[in-house]
């Protein structure tokens, strides 16, 4: 029954997302759009909620479908709390549902079946660890639709810059903290664990070209692209590169 | 100097360091790259590995080599980069900020160097041992294994650690009794148990994993994606009994002289990029 229920809440929060995105194309349909969406999104935690009780533990950890729907949950959930806040609400609304769908479309990939509770997730240093990575990757998403949704003004009113392009780099910036600390609970489990703060591994080589991704955007130098829809495009790509970066570590 | 310190060459070497580094992580799905990784470079201090192993394992070396250079190339970038635009400061509310993030760079700056300074300082040796075994540690040290407690299903024994779960492995009550003796002197006797290492003098002794050590018990080592210990064991194909295993212990021996600073700095960065945000955050009436 779990599983059923599971997999209606799990699809059919994905199908919602996919029809608020297809809404969020005519401007006059913003309010559909957002009703649509916060369905969604209950449909997302009802996934959430459904993964956490099969699993017995936070649905977050390691690479399995759960994480990316927790990811898209947290995005979800800041989108909407910002929508209300910016003047490109429906734009910003409808690049967020782009990077949800992303999201779940990534998770299609993996076993929808409980992940194992491992013994060791109940220490704080590896629930911090796993939390605030995915909560990283929710908030740099965020940051993408920011980027993205300040391509659509004419460049004559600050297109590629102005609001919603610094508020990009404030959420890409704060994705990097959150990325921070995630490792920082990473370096203190692998202490507690091998006796060294970090370890050669595949995983990670991957977290710290993950971390070093994130720079590139914030060092893009002006004689480049001295056009700020180029910059916008590149903060936009961040998330898009490491869940590509993500894919070909674990294919 | 102008090209060192240009965000040109930054860009250039960060996306050089990335590729390289997820060149490794592909390498790595490869058993024979992958195990050299876990069975060898992260037992010892770098340094040792590449004078003693590198020659035979010229692709990891290699490619190892080929990352500390690009990695250095980045750091002589940060530097004259940090030297040439962030140390004018300015005025008024910007002074902060400026500030901040100049904080931030050579706080970052640190961080990779400390990296680096852990290849080739302090002192890493792993060992497996069963119970009655010695291991002998610096400084005129002896680690005794008193008694190996193993509660649980004894083939868990040949089980990567990814199938110890909360309901079949039970933390609490497996664990290893060691003590630390300086010729007939006894100076510690403690309880270790796995994510609860002992520190003596500066020596951190860690148990990395409960194993089977019988001599039969051959480890493939079969791909998989643990961050921390990086791969996956054959699972046992048969129900396996206390008499066809012998329970051992893998234990870590480290002395890390920069292990505490680091996580001090680390939180400093942390707490700088925080503030460093607040501020671009407060400034957005600004422009």
């Amino acid at each position: 029954m779990d599983v059923i229920l599971l997999k209606f809440f799990y699809y059919l929060s994905f199908a919602g997302y996919v029809l608020a995105f297809l809404v969020s194309l005519k401007p006059s349909w913003s309010r559909i759009f957002k009703w649509i969406f916060s369905l969604s999104l209950i449909l997302n935690a009802g996934a959430f909620a459904l993964f956490w009780s099969r699993s017995g533990h936070f649905p977050f950890c390691d690479n399995y479908a759960e994480s990316y729907v927790t990811m898209g949950l947290i995005l979800g959930m800041m989108g909407l709390w910002v929508f209300g806040r910016t003047s490109s609400a429906l734009r910003l609304g409808r690049y967020a549902t782009l990077g949800i769908m992303m999201l779940y479309t990534y998770s299609l990939a993996r076993s929808l079946d409980p992940s194992p509770y491992l013994y060791w997730y109940d220490h704080p240093s590896v629930f911090c660890f796993y939390f605030f990575r995915v909560a990283a990757i929710g908030v740099m998403f965020l940051g993408a639709a920011f980027f993205t949704a300040s391509l659509h003004l004419p460049r004559s009113e600050g297109g590629g810059a102005g609001g919603d392009e610094r508020r990009g780099r404030h959420f890409l910036l704060l994705g990097a903290l959150l990325f921070l600390v995630s490792e920082c609970c990473g370096a203190w489990w692998s202490e507690m664990a091998t006796g060294d703060f970090w370890q050669f591994s595949p995983a990670f080589f991957t977290s710290a070209g993950t971390f070093l991704l994130f720079m590139i955007p914030f060092h893009w130098p002006f004689e480049w692209a001295g056009n700020p829809r180029f910059r916008a495009v590149i903060g936009a790509c961040v998330p898009v590169l490491i869940l590509f970066v993500v894919m070909i570590r674990n294919h | 100097m102008k090209t060192l310190s240009s965000l040109r060459f930054m860009v250039i070497s960060t996306s050089a360091l990335v590729c390289w580094l997820i060149f490794g992580a592909v390498l790595g799905k490869t058993d024979a790259f992958r195990l050299v990784i876990l069975r060898q470079m992260n037992n010892a201090l770098i340094r040792d590995w590449i004078l003693q192993e590198g020659t035979k394992n010229s692709i990891p070396c290699l490619w190892l080599i080929v990352l500390i250079l690009i990695a250095g190339l980045l750091l002589v970038n940060m530097v004259f980069c940090t030297w040439n635009k962030l140390l004018n400061f300015g005025r008024g509310r910007a002074r902060l900020s400026k500030i901040l993030l100049l904080a931030v760079h050579i706080l970052f700056f640190v961080i990779v160097l400390m990296h680096g300074i852990s290849f080739i300082w302090g002192y890493k040796e792993k060992a497996d041992l069963v119970e009655n075994g010695t291991f002998s540690m610096p400084g005129d040290l002896m680690l005794k294994v008193d008694e190996i407690r193993f509660t649980d299903d004894p083939g868990m024994l040949r089980m990567d650690r990814h199938a110890r779960t909360k309901d079949a492995f039970h933390w609490e009550e497996n664990y290893v009794r060691v003590s630390l003796m300086q010729g007939e002197d006894v100076l510690l006797s403690r309880k270790l148990r796995h994510m609860a290492p002992i520190k003596f003098k500066g020596t951190q002794i860690s148990l990395f994993k409960f194993s089977d050590l019988s001599p039969g018990n051959q480890r493939t080592g079969k791909k998989g994606g643990c961050r921390i210990c990086g791969g996956h064991e054959d699972k046992p194909q048969k129900k396996i009994t206390l008499q066809d295993v012998r329970p051992g212990v893998n234990l870590v021996f480290t002395r890390n002289p920069i292990g505490s600073a680091f996580f001090w700095i680390y939180g400093f960065f942390v707490l700088t990029t925080g503030c460093y945000l607040i501020l671009l955050r407060s400034r957005k009436g600004e422009k």
